[in-house]
């Protein structure tokens, strides 16, 4: 069946002399940039994803706190996972990070189990210089536990 | 040139390349685009209404069919526009559509040594592909090879350069049709997060353009869907549009002249309007969503917009305002020579390429 969408992507970069998308084209830094930096169209995207991260949790039958009692064990969950730490260590560096992750236990956000385990994943992100974490930062890590809560 | 190639003494190199052709068989047009001869510059358009009248011979009581504009003009209470979805829904319409297709190029003189690059939109229908990929495969072009690309990408090939500089781009296409909108980024050639709608089309516009005619001639005059049509694509405007008359014929005798002031206008404001909601609140969060990297890239390149809507004076640059005010960012909308045409060359350009492989 002639199907649009399964065409190949090789095939035509081969035959129009493009090249193969680079690592710079990736996505690594896609929640590294600070709120601040964003403009109001980008603020109104985040304000989307924050709906619906609350929509899904309303979904999987409200919030309750520890909102994070543990993580979802699932590859989904553990590519969330990582890639909200590497936003952590991305803004502040991997102590402000693990500073952040304790105070989202103290406000009950996570439960002691699941800071322990999120503490150990930062071992293995390279430490960066980074700078202090804000109210919007907090805002979006709060977009990621909820979305790690729906995905329980 | 078919005599010189059969001389089997000569050595020359005789082209025997396939001829590029690029196809879309829209729900309202379909184009085909391809060069004559391999040895000129000229290409042929065959743009024609997708539609087809099925008729018997006086004479010899034979079955016959008239396709495109010619059905249309002499046959409107039988012609059957069978892609009205985008896609032929069932046997029937398949089988209306393959002969459609048949005839088509059977007037034309398509070449059947051909590589062929159809130009399909991204619809969720796979009964409907099915039934399309069926036509294209009871045709006798693309004996060569034959490919099938979204819609929105052959659309913004033309758009984004004289050559496929689009597949080494990453950017946003929105290809606004007869029965869908569709957008799209694409990162060299990939496609990302497709997305259709079939709540704001140029169908809908006509549709209103009735609606809105019955207001404001009070209900006195009543248009059909083709004349909507025709009054959206001889007289729409958008910023510069001048008020017109026609006339029809009453029952039992007289005719009544009518002015248009608002209703083409009307039409086209709600489709704005509509569009650059799908495009901002539906599109681009999803984009966002899942590459902001993209995102940011794609919205700082140009945003390419073809389809028919597209070809409507002043159209494409009311879109882009209306999308920079709801983003609050500038946005620059780039539009092909021939919006309407657009896909097809696009899609003659990648065949082009698969030719000389």
């Amino acid at each position: 069946m002639l199907r649009p969408s399964d065409y190949d992507p090789k095939e035509l970069r081969a035959l129009t002399g493009a090249a193969a998308p680079t690592h710079a084209d990736e996505e690594p830094d896609r929640w590294t940039e600070p709120d601040d930096f964003l403009g109001r169209a980008d603020a109104r995207v985040r304000a989307a994803q924050v709906e619906d991260a609350f929509l899904l949790q309303a979904a999987a039958g409200g919030a309750s706190r520890p909102y994070l009692p543990s993580l979802p064990d699932s590859v989904v969950g553990t590519q969330l996972v990582l890639d909200w730490l590497r936003y952590l260590v991305g803004v502040g560096g991997r102590e402000r990070a693990r500073e952040a992750l304790a105070f989202y236990r103290d406000v009950e956000w996570l439960d002691e189990s699941v800071e322990d385990a999120l503490a150990a994943y930062l071992e293995a992100f390279d430490d960066t210089e980074g700078s202090r974490l804000s109210v919007g930062h907090h805002r979006t890590s709060l977009l990621f536990v909820a979305r790690l809560a729906a995905l329980r | 040139m078919a005599a010189e190639s059969e001389s089997a003494d000569d050595d020359s190199f005789e082209s025997s390349n396939p001829t590029p052709i690029g196809v879309k068989l829209g729900s309202t047009r379909t184009v085909l685009r391809y060069l004559e001869n391999a040895d000129s510059d000229e290409l042929t358009t065959v743009r024609t209404l997708t539609c087809l009248a099925l008729y018997e011979d006086a004479i010899t009581g034979e079955e016959k069919a008239l396709f495109g504009e010619q059905a249309a003009a002499e046959y409107p209470d039988r012609v059957q526009y069978m892609l009205r979805s985008g896609l032929p829904e069932d046997d029937e319409r398949a089988a209306l559509a393959g002969r459609f297709f048949r005839e088509l190029l059977s007037a034309n003189g398509v070449p059947s040594d051909s590589t062929v690059v159809y130009a399909i939109p991204t619809m969720d229908n796979d009964a409907g592909l099915e039934n399309l990929t069926e036509v294209i495969e009871s045709s006798n072009i693309g004996a060569h090879t034959m490919r099938a690309y979204p819609e929105s990408l052959c659309g913004a090939i033309p758009a984004m350069g004289d050559g496929v500089e689009a597949v080494d781009d990453v950017f946003i296409s929105v290809n606004m049709g007869s029965t869908n909108l569709e957008a799209c980024a694409y990162r060299r050639g990939d496609q990302l997060v497709p997305f259709s709608t079939g709540s704001v089309t140029g169908n809908d516009v006509d549709r209103r353009i009735v609606a809105n005619v019955e207001e404001e001639t009070q209900g006195r005059v009543h248009v059909d869907l083709t004349t909507a049509r025709e009054y959206k694509e001889e007289h729409g405007n958008v910023g510069n549009f001048e008020p017109f008359s026609d006339v029809i014929q009453q029952p039992g005798g007289g005719s009544h002249e009518f002015t248009i002031e608002d209703s083409v206008v009307d039409a086209l404001d709600w489709y704005l309007d509509a569009a650059v909601n799908e495009v901002a609140n539906e599109f681009l969060p999803e984009l966002a969503n899942d590459y902001m990297k993209v995102y940011q890239l794609s919205l700082n390149n140009d945003v390419a917009v073809t389809g028919g809507m597209a070809c409507i004076p002043g159209l494409a640059e009311e879109f882009e305002r209306r999308l920079c005010e709801e983003l609050d960012r500038d946005v620059n909308v780039v539009v092909p020579d021939e919006p309407d045409l657009a896909a097809a060359e696009g899609a003659r350009r990648i065949a082009e390429k698969l030719a000389g492989q």
